[in-house]
């Protein structure tokens, strides 16, 4: 007996050949199959059911098949009608007889449909998910660094550059992959001179290996950034950035401000307008290797970055550098905490400079800040708002320059005995002189024509107890009451500028509204933006208002002028230049609210603005000395501030090309 | 007995002579479809070829482009870095610490002098007029439209 498994063996196709299509002869043939396997094997009852088995085995065998044509052929015998009384199990007879044809067909439905399946598949993935998929191949053998945009450059008005980025490189280290460490440790002391915890720490890194990522060197210099590059040291990476720096050293660091390391403005106008400076980061893609390798070479940018804008301030460098040398100058002579300092266009309202220097109370040296006291810090300005509050009264016509008063040098108000600050006799003075002399109690009477509302009125049209249209980081508005909010001596005191307070960008722009023939110019800081493209957008105009009379204004000039040549501020004169100005000697309130420190002495806050050439004026400057020393002579605006302003004007006649106008003396009598 | 394979000779050569197939003519082959078949095959042939040789030159274009994109890259930089060292040399802080290493100090006032048309006319008499020729040996140099003129052009490239 042959193994079943012999008839599974057979080709189709010769089964198909010797058999035929035909089911009756295939079941003749199994009918002749099983009589020879009956001979064969042993005797059995003619009609006895034959094992499935053996009519299958013989029913393949290829001998076998090449029977039918015989007994087809040739035999009429009883065989075969003996086989025809014996039905074939309906089973056997559809596994052997399946037509190959219909095989064929089914065989070819299912490849089909299989491949109909696959095609759907393949085009729904292709569809529907290709994005998803696409990506999610791509984030597994590549990587998206974000490549940071260019922060803009901050120039001053003539296009020198204040604050720029230059290239630098980040150096860091993989001590995973290094294999020298010490040796690559040191090549990095030697190129980067690190310091010696510094030196001790990366040895610790390379020598535990726990990290994968340890900062060598940020910014660092891009000439040495390329010569470890090119070692191509094992485990060092050295990746580009940029470093924020200011060419011109602390010259207007107190406006500028600073960025971080990561180049996002946290102080100044590098904060204020960050996100212009900013730009767009762009991407790129690197792919890696299966250890997270990058493969060099392999970096593609998706998205180019889109560099910041670029602000062109209006300060001027030279003069902002020489505002900041006369400041430290004399703040270091005179021994005063500190100063600030404006100079301003008086038409445009644009700064020139704006410098602020103070004193290290652990070193005691003198450096400009990085914070901007000048809009930051207010103090009660003393006397220089006297020529808020003559100007006012002129401008209201309620008093005129030869308007005068009978002026006591001291007199009581409320719970205070409120003085000038000198001693003198009752005497008859006018709007003028008591402008001049900068008396105290001359200015309350001024201010007691006008009414406490009213004078309000006018303190607030010039500025004061709000914010300026400069909108500076942490800038203050100042305190200005409501007269109903004013308590005791206060009630009279905002006259000559105690009891109110404002920074020394209000009131630069307040004084200036007189030398702007009674036209309030906001400040302005910035002067234009550069775009993406280069173009150069300006910004507006500075918002103006007239706030007292062109009379007012030129009536107040001309006393102010007298100030200069004749009264407090005589340390201000420029030959040959007519300067108008105020001084204001103000106490400066302490921390414990009174206006005496710990020790019992007066604290001082001193200042002089002015403007020229007073019959045209061009620009308008402030400087406050912050405590000034009490006790000596250095204390008063017109000692600690106004020299200041005669050292400065030279520059800035030479720097804004200032013509003296013609005919002009100054002080000096023609 | 002699006539009958004569007859069948005969009856032989009638049958062979019914057995000889009939001529017709044939039209003549159509030979446009070949040729059409050719050229099309040239055409998808000539396609292939022009494709990958477009692929090549696309791909060293691409090099090319990157090379010059790496190069203007390191320009900038380099720009950047020239634009900080002259920013830096012309910066008052140095300047002033270059005047005073010469012993120069900061002048304390001014003098405004005024020039009498006397003296304008005894200077042109004895200098010549001076030309405008004069003034342009200075080299204008305003950094900020050199570095708008190299930002249009950096940034607004693709």
């Amino acid at each position: 007996m042959k193994p079943a498994t012999r008839s599974h063996g057979v080709p189709s196709g010769s089964r198909s050949h010797t058999t035929g299509p035909s089911r009756a002869r295939s079941t003749s043939t199994g009918t002749r199959a099983r009589e020879t396997s009956r001979r064969r094997t042993a005797p059995a009852p003619r009609n006895a059911p034959v094992p499935a088995r053996t009519k299958s085995h013989s029913t393949s065998h290829p001998k076998t098949a090449q029977r039918p044509h015989r007994t087809s052929a040739g035999a009429p015998s009883k065989a075969r009608a003996k086989v025809r009384t014996q039905p074939p199990r309906r089973s056997e007879s559809r596994f052997r007889a399946g037509s190959p044809r219909h095989r064929l067909i089914l065989a070819l439905a299912v490849i089909g449909a299989v491949l109909f399946g696959l095609i759907g598949r393949v085009a729904y993935l292709q569809t529907n998910e290709a994005d998803d998929l696409r990506s999610a191949a791509a984030d597994q053998w590549t990587r998206s660094v974000t490549i940071p945009a260019q922060r803009g450059t901050v120039f001053d008005r003539h296009g020198a550059e204040l604050a720029m980025s230059v290239p630098a490189v980040t150096v860091s280290i993989n001590p995973k992959l290094i294999d020298n460490g010490p040796a690559t440790v040191q090549i990095l002391d030697d190129l980067l001179e690190l310091t010696d915890d510094e030196v001790a720490e990366l040895v610790a890194e390379v020598a535990t290996k726990d990290r994968g990522f340890v900062f060598v060197r940020r910014q660092a210099d891009a000439d040495i950034g390329d010569q470890i590059a090119a070692m191509k040291l094992p485990g060092v990476n050295v990746d580009r950035e940029s470093r924020r720096e200011m060419p011109g050293g602390d010259t207007g660091r107190s406006v500028i401000g600073r960025a971080n390391i990561d180049g996002v403005g946290i102080s100044g106008l590098e904060l204020q307008f960050d996100d212009l400076l900013t730009g767009t980061g762009g991407q790129m893609r690197r792919e890696v290797a299966p250890g997270g390798r990058s493969i060099p070479g392999s970096e593609t940018v998706t998205a180019q970055p889109v560099a910041g804008d670029d602000l062109v301030l209006t300060l001027d460098r030279s003069i902002q550098y020489s505002t900041e040398q006369v400041l430290l100058e004399q703040v270091a002579a005179i021994g005063a905490k500190g100063a600030t300092a404006i100079a301003m266009d008086t038409d445009t309202g644009e700064i020139y400079s704006m410098a602020s220097v103070r004193r290290d109370d652990e070193t005691g040296a003198y450096g400009v800040t990085s914070g901007n006291f000048a809009a930051v810090d207010a103090y009660e300005p003393g006397s220089v708002a006297k020529v808020i509050t003559i100007a006012s009264s002129l401008s209201e016509g309620l008093v005129t320059p030869e308007t005068s008063y009978v002026v006591p040098w001291r007199k009581q108000y409320y719970d205070d005995l409120l003085k000038d600050s000198h001693q003198h006799p009752d005497e008859v003075m006018s709007v003028a002189r008591i402008l001049t002399e900068s008396s105290n109690i001359g200015t309350i009477f001024v201010q007691q024509e006008m009414g406490r509302e009213r004078h309000r009125e006018f303190m607030a049209a010039f500025g004061l107890g709000s914010k300026t249209a400069l909108d500076f980081p942490g800038e203050s508005p100042g305190i200005l009451k409501q007269p109903e909010d004013l308590w005791g001596s206060e009630r009279v005191t905002v006259a000559y500028g105690q009891g109110v307070s404002s920074t020394s960008l209000q009131l630069v722009a307040a004084i200036n509204t007189i030398a702007n023939r009674g036209t309030y110019v906001a400040p302005k800081l910035v002067k234009a933006t550069v775009g993406p493209d280069g173009t150069v957008v300006e910004t507006e105009p500075s918002e103006a208002r007239e706030v007292v009379t062109e009379r007012a204004a030129v009536q107040t000039t001309e006393m102010m002028r007298n100030v200069v040549c004749s009264g407090t501020a005589t340390l201000a004169q420029v030959d040959g230049l007519s300067i108008a100005g105020k001084t204001g000697t103000a106490f400066k309130a302490a921390d414990n609210g009174t206006y005496f420190d710990a020790d019992g002495n007066r604290i001082y806050y001193s200042s002089f603005v002015g403007f020229f050439p007073s019959e045209n004026p061009q620009v308008t400057v402030l400087v406050s000395v912050d405590e000034p020393p009490a006790g000596t002579n250095d204390r008063f605006g017109g000692t600690a501030a106004a020299p200041v302003f005669a050292e400065l004007a030279p520059t800035l006649i030479h720097e804004l090309g200032i013509v003296p106008t013609p005919g002009a003396t100054g002080c000096q009598t023609p | 007995m002699i006539a009958l394979p004569l007859l069948r000779d005969s009856e032989a050569r009638r049958s062979k002579a019914a057995a000889k197939p009939s001529l017709t003519v044939v039209s003549r082959r159509r030979r446009w479809p070949a040729l059409f078949a050719g050229l099309a095959w040239s055409l998808v042939f000539l396609g292939l070829l022009g494709a990958a040789v477009f692929h090549t030159q696309l791909a060293e274009r691409q090099l090319r482009l990157d090379r010059l994109d790496r190069q203007v890259g390191v320009e900038r930089e380099r720009f950047d870095e020239l634009r900080y060292e002259r920013a830096e040399l012309r910066s008052p802080v140095r300047l002033a610490a270059a005047a005073s290493e010469l012993g120069m100090r900061r002048g304390r006032a001014s003098t405004f002098v005024s020039v009498t048309p006397e003296a304008v006319a005894r200077q042109l008499a004895a200098a010549g007029p001076i030309g405008d020729n004069a003034v342009r040996i200075v080299i204008h140099t305003d950094p900020l439209d050199q570095f708008r003129a190299v930002k249009s052009v950096t940034e607004a490239a693709p």
